[in-house]
């Protein structure tokens, strides 16, 4: 991967400007789904809430005041290089959830890493989240779809701590 | 690759090697696809590229600001195949959040190249059918493809 991103000085003065200011078209604010996730109990260990910036294919990061409450990470080597994916479901000191997950496709794979971060009101949006951050969803197209996932591989080991992160969710987390 | 003795400065004194211009004052033309050239003066506040060896193309988007104090943004598709011809689309705007937001919503599918393989009176149903398909994961590749490496500049300008 020999990607890069430079930034001038004078850009990260204007950002910063801009964050003093109100944007014209500010980015989607997480809908506050009160179904979504029981708020921590009175009287139960309160979280430690702290800012969380989350990257995002094609968007500015999605930010909010969190805390993670369930991660998968898988680090893997196989031939041709390492691959590393996670996938974590944060709540959101407003109450709602938020679903994330990071993809570093191996060397020599003709693919870039993708970023998500979605806001999860209805089992449905996390089904939808689950199944795009698959490798099989956004590795393999890019690709052509012609190279099939290893059985025994990291790609496939995270397809699987998906498929458990979701059962996870879906039981102690009230959609 | 060699420099005069006159122009090196001590190795403590030296400064960073420059990146890719960022920041430097100059006369800028943009050609652009189906457009005039865009000309103005300015300088380049940031870019990214997505260049990747196993991928035959890539993007890149440049961030300039004019001596006016508007904003350009470019964002240029390239390829490695000589056959190909490469895009560049040019914005200038009066702000720095309408240049963001175009990063966000411009969409690359527009970029992937339509024509058809065969003489579309030979192909079968089953022919139109495969071009369909591979066309539609050609243009989920290239979307996937921008919204990388613009999450990743969004997201490296938002940590900056």
């Amino acid at each position: 991967m020999e990607h890069s991103v430079t930034i001038s000085d004078e850009l990260r003065r204007l950002v910063g400007e801009l964050r003093g200011g109100e944007p014209r078209n500010p980015p989607a604010e997480a809908p506050q789904a009160e179904t979504l996730v029981q708020p921590p109990d009175a009287g139960a260990l309160v979280p430690s809430w702290r800012m969380l910036r989350l990257w995002r294919d094609g968007l500015r990061p999605l930010c909010f005041r969190g805390v993670p409450i369930l991660e998968v990470h898988v680090l893997g080597c196989e031939e041709g290089g390492g691959v590393a994916q996670s996938a974590a479901l944060y709540l959101r000191e407003a109450g709602a959830a938020v679903f994330a997950a990071t993809l570093l496709p191996p060397p020599g794979l003709p693919a870039r890493p993708s970023y998500r971060a979605d806001a999860v009101d209805n089992a449905d949006t996390l089904e939808r989240c689950i199944a795009a951050c698959r490798p099989s969803a956004c590795l393999l197209p890019a690709c052509g779809g012609l190279q099939p996932v290893a059985a025994d591989g990291p790609l496939q080991l995270f397809e699987s701590q998906l498929t458990r992160l979701r059962a996870a969710v879906l039981n102690y987390v009230k959609i | 690759m060699s420099y005069p003795m006159e122009d090196q400065a001590p190795a403590d004194m030296m400064a960073p090697p420059p990146v890719a211009n960022v920041g430097e004052a100059r006369p800028f033309r943009i050609a652009r696809n189906g457009g005039r050239p865009l000309r103005f003066s300015g300088a380049e506040l940031g870019m990214a590229m997505s260049y990747t060896p196993e991928i035959p193309y890539w993007y890149e988007i440049n961030l300039y600001r004019t001596s006016s104090g508007a904003f350009v943004l470019a964002i240029r598709l390239f390829h490695i195949s000589d056959q190909k011809t490469d895009t560049v689309e040019a914005w200038e705007f009066d702000s720095l959040e309408d240049a963001l937001w175009k990063i966000e919503s411009y969409d690359p599918g527009a970029d992937v190249d339509v024509a058809l393989k065969q003489d579309l009176d030979r192909m079968t149903p089953a022919d139109l059918a495969a071009e369909m398909l591979e066309l539609k994961a050609r243009i989920a590749g290239i979307r996937h493809h921008y919204r990388s490496l613009a999450g990743e500049f969004l997201g490296t300008l938002d940590a900056a």
